[in-house]
This record gives structure tokens, sequence and C-alpha cells, in this order.
């Protein structure tokens, strides 16, 4: 079936709440007006205010009631309406739903839905990318998926999953792109990265919302006869390191390219790993691009000048070719 | 002049010892300062080790191989110290290889024993290259063997001229320093040489031309099978399948005398006497072909006799000039290898050459359209077609063919 983002976020959240009674939402807004991005439009009606909860505006709260319903035998899926606002709820997520298993046995099998990511000019409190704070944060699992049909599987992974996953979907994704989405109701394995593109000539690793541009400039750079291998990492925690290093190992030149910013973000470490475990075979030094680290404008011109976008993917790429 | 001392540099605080693995430079070369004279290796590193002065190479104290203990003098430098070092390091552009602390380490002990500090060179530096190579250009050059000063030489096609990945892979491609790794060179011992000359030869002077016949074993093998152990109590060597065929051929050759000839100008000269040659495989590689003479006059015991004394002769290097010469056609067995069809080279002056093969179990069409397993053999024959044409040998084979199925297994041998 041809799904949006959006739509195949949709329908895994309906296949597990069908599939398991155990599974509920809770969230800001998510039941009687169906959610800020209406993704949760008829899930009142279907499953009832018991398992479709409207929550007030605080994260802590949601955070904390979706912790101590998993730890009951419940399956949680929390929504933060921005995931900028997840902040509210950081000491739940890292020093409860992180640890709870780690120190008292008890397993935390939740999710929490985090809409991200900019492109649509909604400024510096609806935009970020968050994902990076929590890669660092044993016992918590990371998702960032890049394509309807990884939306769909990872977010059926992540519900069955029994640790505390952090699911961060990008809402310009959500209805600006769509594609076949076959395996629909069957999970993909959290932790295996998946490569989008073959190519000889250098690996562009990215996940998430740039993935669209990485692949637009790989069309780009295929023009200029410059072979971009793509690898979507799909999750950064558990991350898949053999993925990218089979592919480093091939290609020797990497790009990696995420919409979170600079310092501190993910390709930091991703681009250590390589570092540190692929030395030997790199012919170029590991490049990065990332949105600029500065707050997220609200213009819709300056925001594309803080994003990254396709010239620069492509410029950064023909650059690493030709090292 | 005066001569400074070079030690055995201590590499490392717990390093007690080093190795000379190769002296870069030999005595009566100049050094210039921080040029690279020696590879030594410890326990923990290996380095090359750079002139500590610039100089002549006066004494070599240490030779290739050997270990002596840290500070041990290894060599000296005849060096005029107001002569000021002709090499000049641009300072802070080197690429340092070893660790700094290493580094620090080595450059300490380097300094020659005596006027230290008195060099007027740059500060002592572990001068590498002036190129960067990236990690994976070094390590795809360590794998082929590619040398710093090599790496220096290849023209690079990235920025600034920088060796990527390409351009290495191009050069090994193209170069025949990095085929030292993956080949060995053997020279030809004369045996080897020999065997190349006469096969080159045979192959310009006889147009060669090769026959197949198949020959139906099974009733010699069972003999064979049935006799074999009383026939070697009884004479002290085996019954083999050579002599047997060579039995056969002898008969053959008798009715064709054309085949049992060679060429000489424009005469083609038979021979009376049947003199065999068989090829004898060497166990450490190489054959020779000796001769059993007038094979005409002997029976088959005789014949078993001969190939196993020939045989047991070539093994163990006994063989005269006189075992080698005057064959006037050859047998050569290569089923013992398992070979199942082959294409022997004529043995010059001779005009052909008989292969035999494995006898191997096949279904064969016998007795109107029955199918039967029997022991089959195959013949190959390569003869000079100057003189021997296809119906010739064909009628020969045949002939064989006929002798070996006629083969006399009613009794004892």
């Amino acid at each position: 079936m041809t799904m949006t983002y959006l739509n195949a976020i949709r329908e895994a959240l309906f296949a597990e709440m069908r599939r398991d009674k155990e599974v509920f939402l809770l969230g800001q807004d998510i039941a009687a007006y169906g959610g800020a991005f209406k993704l949760t439009k008829g899930f009142l009606e279907e499953f009832g205010k018991e398992r479709v909860i409207d929550t007030p505006i605080a994260e802590s709260a949601i955070v904390g009631a979706a912790i101590g319903a998993a730890l009951m035998g419940l399956k949680p899926v929390a929504e933060m309406q921005f995931s900028d606002f997840i902040v509210g709820g950081f000491n739940q997520i890292v020093n409860m739903a992180a640890k709870c298993h780690y120190r008292w046995g008890a397993a935390v099998p939740m999710v929490i839905r985090c809409p991200s990511g900019g492109g649509m000019g909604a400024g510096p409190f609806h935009s970020q990318n968050p994902e990076a704070w929590f890669t660092r944060v044993p016992g918590l699992k990371v998702v960032c998926p890049g394509i309807p049909s990884d939306a769909h599987g990872l977010l059926i992974a992540a519900i069955r999953d029994p640790n505390p996953v952090l699911y961060f979907e990008h809402k310009f994704l959500y209805r600006h792109i769509k594609e076949e989405v076959l395996a629909i109701g069957e999970p993909i394995e959290l932790g295996k990265a998946r490569v989008d593109r073959v190519g000889s000539d250098l690996t562009i690793i990215t996940y998430g919302g740039t993935l669209r541009l990485v692949r637009e400039a790989a069309e780009r750079l295929q023009e200029n006869e410059i072979s971009a291998e793509i690898i979507d990492l799909r999750t950064l925690i558990p991350l898949d390191m053999d993925t990218v290093s089979i592919s480093v190992r091939k290609t020797n030149r990497v790009l990696i390219v995420h919409e979170d910013t600079l310092t501190g973000g993910f390709g930091g470490e991703l681009s250590a790993r390589i570092a540190e475990y692929d030395f030997e075979y790199l012919d170029a030094p590991v490049k990065r691009i990332a949105s600029l680290d500065t707050p997220i404008p609200f213009a819709r011109n300056l925001e594309q000048a803080f994003m990254p976008d396709t010239d620069q993917i492509c410029v950064a790429a023909q650059e690493l070719a030709v090292y | 002049m005066p001569r400074e001392d070079m030690i055995m540099p201590q590499l490392g605080e717990s390093v007690a010892e080093g190795t000379i693995l190769k002296w870069l430079k030999k005595v009566g070369d100049n050094v210039a300062y921080d040029e690279m004279i020696l590879e030594i290796s410890t326990d923990k590193i290996d380095s090359e080790i750079p002139a500590p002065i610039a100089g002549v190479l006066a004494e070599i104290l240490v030779e290739e191989g050997d270990t002596v203990p840290v500070r041990t003098v290894i060599a000296r430098i005849e060096t005029d110290i107001s002569q000021p070092s002709s090499v000049s390091i641009p300072v802070g552009e080197d690429q340092c290889v070893l660790p700094e602390s290493k580094v620090d380490t080595l450059l300490n002990d380097v300094a020659i024993s005596e006027n230290k500090g008195e060099h007027t060179g740059p500060p002592l530096q572990s001068k590498r290259t002036q190129r960067f190579f990236s990690p994976l250009v070094k390590r795809i050059a360590k794998e082929n063997n590619i040398s710093l000063e090599e790496l220096e030489n290849i023209s690079g096609s990235g920025v600034g001229g920088r060796i990527n990945r390409q351009d290495i892979e191009k050069y090994i491609a193209s170069s025949s320093a990095s085929s030292g790794e993956v080949t060995k060179v053997v020279p030809m011992d004369s045996m080897r040489k020999t065997i190349a000359k006469h096969m080159v030869a045979s192959k310009k002077i006889s147009p060669h031309v090769m026959s197949v016949h198949e020959v139906d074993m099974s009733a010699i093998v069972a003999w064979r099978e049935q006799w074999k152990d009383h026939f070697y109590k009884k004479h002290g060597f085996k019954l083999t399948y050579t002599p047997i065929v060579l039995h056969c051929v002898v008969q053959a050759l008798k009715e064709f005398p054309w085949i049992n000839a060679s060429i000489q100008g424009d005469n083609v000269i038979e021979h009376r006497n049947i003199h065999l040659s068989m090829a004898v495989a060497l166990k450490d590689g190489g054959l020779i072909v000796p001769v059993i003479k007038n094979a005409q006059h002997k029976n088959l015991i005789n014949l078993c006799q001969s190939v196993q004394e020939l045989s047991e002769k070539s093994r163990n290097k006994k063989l005269v000039m006189s075992d080698l010469e005057g064959g006037t056609f050859t047998v050569t067995n290569a089923g013992v290898f398992g070979t199942i069809m082959g294409y022997p080279i004529i043995n010059q002056p001779q005009v052909a050459i008989l292969a035999m093969n494995a006898i191997v179990k096949r279904p064969v069409v016998v007795d109107g359209d029955a199918i039967a397993i029997r022991s089959m053999m195959y013949f190959n024959m390569s003869y000079d077609h100057r003189i021997v044409d296809g119906m010739m040998a064909g009628r020969f084979l045949q002939r064989l063919c006929q002798l070996i199925a006629e083969f006399d297994v009613s009794g004892e041998p």
C-alpha cells in the first residue's frame, strides 16, 4: 500500500493496538483533537478513552505516567507534541526509564514518539533534533526512520521492544514523502542499518530527515560520475557499525550528514568510531555536514541557510571524491 | 678528520638491545645529517635510524642480523665538524611516525656520544617524508612492500598531488617491484634446461599429429592380479603394465619399421634394432629417458627386469651416458598419475612417442549391444607427420591394440 511517512506511523500504531490490548497512547491533544499533526485522528473512536489518553501540557507527567504503566506491564506509546519539549521529561527519561532495568530489574517497555526536525519555518522551539542527547544514555534505544517503510516497521519493533525506545519522526517527512509499504504490520529489527544505495566512490552516512537530501545529492553526483553509497543508519542506538565498516572499507571516503547541529551531534560519535576502527582504510578525512551551531531561525531563508541542503552535500562529496 | 661514534639507540625505556636489520649506507658513503642510515629492530618496534651528523660512513662495527646491547658503538662517521649540514629540514613540516615520547628517547640516544650538541644542523627530528600519505595508502603500501621512498616517487592525482587509493593501485598494477612479493624466482637446474631445450626443439622440428586408440585391459588386469605376487617372489622384481605394453610395442614395431625410425636430411633411417626409450619421472621434479637396448631380443620377464633396473638407476641417479643414448621409439606412462589422455612430445630424433594412460573402469559396449564394465585404457601416439601419416599411425595402433587383446593370459608369465 502506498503510504505517506505519517500514514506509515499511523498504520503501525493501529496494527499494534489491534494486535496487543496492552498497547495504549498518551499525549497532549492526541485523543479528542487527533494530535497536532492529525496523526492519531480516529484512534479515540476505535480504541476508546481508556487507550487513547489526553494529558496535561506536562512532559514530565506524560513520561512519568508512561514509565509507571510500563512498570505495571502495559506498553505505553507516549507522544511529545514537539520533540523540543522532551527536555521537560528529561529526568524521567534518563534517570528513570533508562535505568529501571539496570537498577531494579524492572523492564520499561515504552516508546516515546518525538516529532522533530525543521524545514517548515517553525522556529527555535518547534524544529529541533534532540536525538543526540539520548544516544549517550545507556539503557535507551534511539530510532530515526527516514522513509515510510522504515517508519512503519521500526515503530512496530519499538513497541514490541522491552526497552524504553525514543522514536524520532521527522515532521517535514510526514506529508512530503510516500512510498509503497509492503510489510504492513511487520517489525524491522532495531540496530540494523540499511544500504540505501550502492556506490563505490564514497559512503554517505545519514538518518532521518536528511536521507531524502542525500538521495537527491547522490543522483546529482552520479551525473558527474561520482558513485555514492548511502547508508541509512535507521537506529542510532544500537548502532550498526558492521554495516558502516563494510561500506567504509569499500569506498575509503566518508561523509556524515544529519540535520541536528554539528557540535555534539551524533556524527561526531560516528566519525570517531570510523577513525578508531577503520583508520587504515581511510583515504580522506571523515567529513560531517550538519546544521549550524545556532538556534534554529524562524525566517524561511535563514532556516534554509541553517540546515544542510543538497548543494552542500554535493560539494562536500565532490571534495572528498577528489581528495 | 674526527670520527664520531654512532651507538645503538634505546628505542623505549624497557628495551635493552637491538638488532641491525639493514645498513642503508655502506662504508665510504656520504651521509647527510638526519638521513636514514640503518634499520634496527627491537622487541618493541622496528625503526629507521637517521645519521646524527653529516659526514662519511667510515666504519660499520655491527653487521646486519647481529644483536647488541643499547649504547654499543655500531658505526663511526668521519666528519668535518666545521662544515654545516647540507640538508635543511623545514621545522614543523615533518611527519613523525613514532609517538612523541618514543621519538624523544630515540633522538636523545642517537646523539653522538662525544661532542654532544655540537652539530650545526637544525634540531634533530625524525624526518620521514615531506608528503602526506593517508592511512589507507600507507596500509596498501605496507601490504605490497612499497617503501616510503617509493611512495615519494608516485605521482598523485588527488588535491595538491596527494596519492590516493587509485594512484597506488595503479602503481602496484604497473610496477614490477611489487611482483617480488607474490612470485619467486627459481633458476632452472641443468636437467630442466635440457628438457626445455629438447621440448622446444622437438615442437619446431616435427609437425606433431596425435592419434588416440582405446584398448580393453580387463584380461591383462585380471591376469596380472593373479600372478603379480608369485612373479615377484620368483623373480625379485615386479610384474607391471609397462613391460606388458612394451612387449606388444616391440612386436608392432617389428611389423611397422617405418615408425621405428628417424629422419636424416631427406632420408628416413629405419632402425633394425628396437631401442625403447622409457620416460621416468623423478621424485623431486624433472624426468629422464633411459633406453632399453635391443628390446626385440627380450621376453616379457627380461623387459620387466629392464624396466625395473632403469627406473631404479634413474631414481638413484646411477644412469650412465650409454643408458640414455640410441633410443628409436619412446613409451611414456602418465597413467600412474591418473592421466586418462595426454599429448606427448616426440623424443628427437625419433618419429613417434606412445603414451600409456590410466586404466579406468568404464561402461563399454561389448558383444553386440551389451554394456559391460571393463578396464579400459587410451593409447595416445604423437608422430612426426613428415614421414608418418594418419593411416600408418592408425594401423600401427590398431595392431598394437590387437596384440594387447591377444596377449597370452593363459598361464604363468
